[in-house]
């Protein structure tokens, strides 16, 4: 089994996480530098069964997904990776996982550049380094306008520390309300006020068909000349065109932007170039924390995927395919993984019965084997029983017989209950049966035998007796 | 249950490979003791091996020599429904039904049931109270705690426990024979040598090996068989683990008896022959009950009971008789 790590620009992949988990199953490949063409991307990833990509680093389009077959496995590095075909993953099979994500670290960095670009930080740092010493003037946050498009998870907080350095904060974005803007301590303003009166525009909105070039000349238009502009979310939401024409221009003071329309940035591209941009390269979410929160969860989920194993079943006459870790019983997967709550978990020792279902027709006890031991197998739970609309005939026995009280035990009562009848139909003797040497007919399914052969059942409300005509009733009309 | 990892292996030389060079792997095939004890924090296999796929291990057969033989892999309850193994060998099928209950002998495997580990409470305890056979070296909590369903015969200060199989005491009154596969090849191992009394290291049960699979039982024909029954008294009427048993088997000349097979369950560390009563019992006629009770005594001249299990002593020798009588009643 061969594993990926892609897009690991600082080689730290392997010393912050323990991968020891994966390696016990699989061998680890971590490529360090970044692939954009899709059939470099095909090419690189084909032998791999595991790919951990780093947030929107590398997009895996349907396109590539379906040119590759070894895959198994997509570990999304952050929430959920709006880069990834999540629909065709799922039809070619392939599972994703998403590990843990802080949204601290760009929430910390939109400050990093706002406060940078207010004072020059890039530009005087620059200056000094050559030799030189002060070079223009910054300005003020406190007293100023800061202008938040989206007030998200991260809008809001960056919108929090606005108000701590005395800044007036406006926002504006699609769907904000009043209410949410005033709980955050924001001013609720339309999208053409926020771009005419804030000294700062900063924007935290989710990339999606709504957002793309939302922002463009006309709203730049708008802007103050002694304005700036901010970008931490993602690059496209804005037109890049746009900007560079309104800086160019200098018609505002300045734009500070970690996320592009295409990344890594091209060599040759005019924010690398520009004096009134502050640019860099797409680090809001890169600290350390972060990357071991990162790391730390996808290994743990590879490791966890690697340990767990495809089963296929047919459950009440559906196919099923689950993913189980091997120690799963079939009881847990039942529940857990289909859904089917109601075979109960009573003792989960193999005591009470409460798990009764029917492997290959047989009745068992499903917590006392593994899921992952059923490949194959037709599976019959108590929620398969009834056929058109109708009831089992054993089901239909215990309400004649009020076979129940609580009905906790009642479902494997039941499953068990069933098997007794085929059990005797197919000649099996139990340990009531006076002579095991003689042939057994369902005829011969006294009440003293129906005990004995649901002495695996138990019922905590005493039930048995109507158990036991129950059974008795249902056996009647085989 | 802890982590693990399991596979499949069809292929016995392989199977037997990988058990022989893994001491952390176990085998798996109906799983109802393993899975238990994995959750009783009894056993730790880091690596399962499910071998329910190896091929022929499940046949229950007639072989040309007349010996039954019983596949590992075979589950309880079709072992106990074969009419022909009933008619020969009721006691083996007696045996298999009084166990368990009808769900968990459609799981569990001939193999694994004679594999099965004690009942014993402390060794079952998760909260690790010393006991030899979990931890080496540890003590032995039950020699002087409570031990009435412990051993009469054959234990030692490091271990008391009694071993729970019923279908073993029914194998060990027949004599029958355990096909062992190893790295080595096949070898026959017989059924009274399978199970160990625990002495000094009540952690080994029985004389497997590592990369040792059972792959059959074979019941060689005994003229006692037909006439053969198996009791077992219990604290309940149903679903429990033997207090005291017994598997009899007897061939007579008219009502008296010609040879005998006694053994029982539920008082030593492995299924329990009766040699001195089986010998003193030849003879003597099933209508004599004084002298088939003083014979039965024969084999309880040693009986060592613990604290709480005195009775053991009286009730053993009583379903001894009864499980007799009634298998005189089968001649």
């Amino acid at each position: 089994m061969q594993v990926a790590i892609l897009d690991d620009y600082q080689n730290v992949a392997l010393r912050l996480a323990d991968w020891s988990g994966v390696r016990r199953h699989a061998e680890i490949t971590v490529f360090n530098d970044h692939v954009a063409d899709p059939s470099a991307v095909v090419e690189r990833l084909r032998p791999f069964a595991v790919v951990c990509v780093m947030r929107e680093r590398t997009p895996l389009t349907k396109e590539i997904l379906q040119q590759l077959p070894n895959l198994k496995l997509i570990a999304s590095i952050g929430p959920p990776n709006a880069s990834i075909d999540s629909q065709t993953a799922a039809d070619l099979g392939i599972a994703v996982t998403a590990t843990g994500y802080d949204a601290a670290p760009t929430i910390e960095f939109t400050w990093s550049l706002i406060l940078a670009s207010m004072r020059g930080v890039d530009r005087e740092a620059a200056s000094l380094k050559a030799g030189g010493w002060q070079m223009g003037l910054g300005s003020n946050l406190r007293g100023k306008s800061l202008g938040v498009v989206g007030l998200g998870n991260i809008g809001r907080e960056v919108a929090r520390v606005g108000l701590a350095f005395g800044m007036k904060v406006i926002a504006w974005s699609q769907n904000l309300t009043e209410e949410k803007a005033s709980a955050v301590g924001a001013t609720l303003v339309d999208k053409q006020t926020l771009f005419r009166e804030a000294d700062v525009v900063t924007v935290h909105l989710v990339l999606s068909d709504r957002t793309r070039g939302l922002i463009g000349a006309p709203e730049f238009a708008l802007m103050k000349p002694a304005a700036r502009f901010v970008n931490t979310s993602r690059g496209p939401i804005v037109d890049g065109a746009a900007l560079i024409e309104v800086l160019r221009a200098r018609r505002i003071a300045g734009a500070a932007v970690d996320v592009f329309d295409m990344e890594p940035l091209p060599p040759d591209h005019p924010f690398r170039k520009l004096d009134n941009v502050l640019a860099t390269p797409h680090i809001g979410y890169v600290t350390e924390d972060l990357y071991r929160t990162f790391y730390g969860d996808a290994a743990d989920r590879i490791a966890k995927w690697l340990e767990s194993l495809r089963v296929s079943v047919t459950v009440n006459g559906h196919a099923r395919t689950i993913m189980v870790e091997p120690r799963m019983t079939l009881l847990d997967a039942l529940r857990e993984e289909l859904a089917l709550t109601g075979t109960k978990k009573g003792c989960d020792r193999g005591e009470c019965g409460a798990c009764t279902v029917h492997v290959e027709g047989r009745r068992v006890l499903s917590c006392m084997t593994l899921a992952a031991m059923q490949d194959g197998k037709r599976i019959t739970t108590i929620e398969g029983l009834e056929h058109n609309g109708m009831l089992h005939p054993l089901q239909a026995a215990f309400i004649e017989h009020d076979g129940f009280q609580c009905g906790f035990c009642t479902s494997g009562q039941i499953m068990s209950g069933i098997a007794v009848i085929e059990e005797a139909k197919a000649g099996w003797p139990s340990a009531a049966t006076a002579d095991v040497t003689k042939p057994f007919a369902l005829s011969d399914l006294s009440n003293t035998e129906i005990r004995e052969r649901m002495s695996g059942n138990l019922c905590r409300c005493a039930c048995y007796p109507n158990i036991v005509d129950a059974v008795a009733a249902a056996a009647g009309r085989y | 249950m802890h982590s693990f990892a399991l596979s499949r292996e069809d292929d016995p030389a392989k199977a037997i490979a990988a058990h022989a060079n893994d001491e952390k792997l176990a085998f798996i095939a109906g799983g109802t003791d393993l899975l238990g004890l994995m959750k009783d924090r009894a056993a730790l296999p880091e690596r399962l091996l499910d071998i329910n796929g190896l091929a022929d291990l499940a046949r229950i057969e007639a072989l040309p020599d007349g010996d039954l033989r019983i596949g590992a892999l075979a589950r309880m309850s079709d072992v106990a429904a074969d009419i022909d193994l009933r008619r020969r060998v009721p006691v083996i099928a007696e045996s298999l039904l009084l166990a368990a209950s009808g769900q968990l002998r459609n799981m569990a495997s001939i193999g694994g049931n004679i594999m099965q580990r004690t009942r014993c409470a402390y060794f079952r305890d998760d909260d690790g109270p010393p006991c030899n056979k979990r931890r080496p070296g540890s003590g032995c909590s039950a020699r002087r705690g409570l031990n009435r369903n412990h051993a009469i015969f054959g234990w030692s200060d490091d271990c008391v426990a009694t071993h729970p199989s019923d279908l073993a005491v029914a194998l060990a009154a027949m004599d029958a024979t355990v096909i062992v596969r190893g790295l080595a090849g096949e070898r026959l191992i017989p059924f009274t040598d399978f199970h160990r009394l625990p002495g000094g290291a009540p952690q080994r049960d029985n004389a497997l090996d590592r990369g040792d699979l059972i792959v059959a039982i074979e019941v060689p024909p005994r003229i006692e068989g037909p006439a053969s029954h198996y009791l077992k008294v219990r604290d309940r009427e149903s679903y429990e683990f033997a207090l005291v048993s017994a598997a009899a088997a007897v061939a007579t000349d008219r009502r008296r008896l010609r040879s005998v097979r006694l053994a029982m369950g539920g008082i030593a560390h492995k299924p329990w022959r009766l040699a001195a009563a089986e010998i003193a019992l030849r003879g003597v006629s099933l209508d004599d009950v004084d002298a088939l009770r003083s014979a039965i005594a024969e084999s309880f001249i040693d009986a060592r009971p613990l604290d709480h299990n005195v009775f053991k002593v009286e009730l053993a020798q009583r379903v001894a008789l009864r499980a007799l009588q009634t298998a005189g009643e089968r001649a």
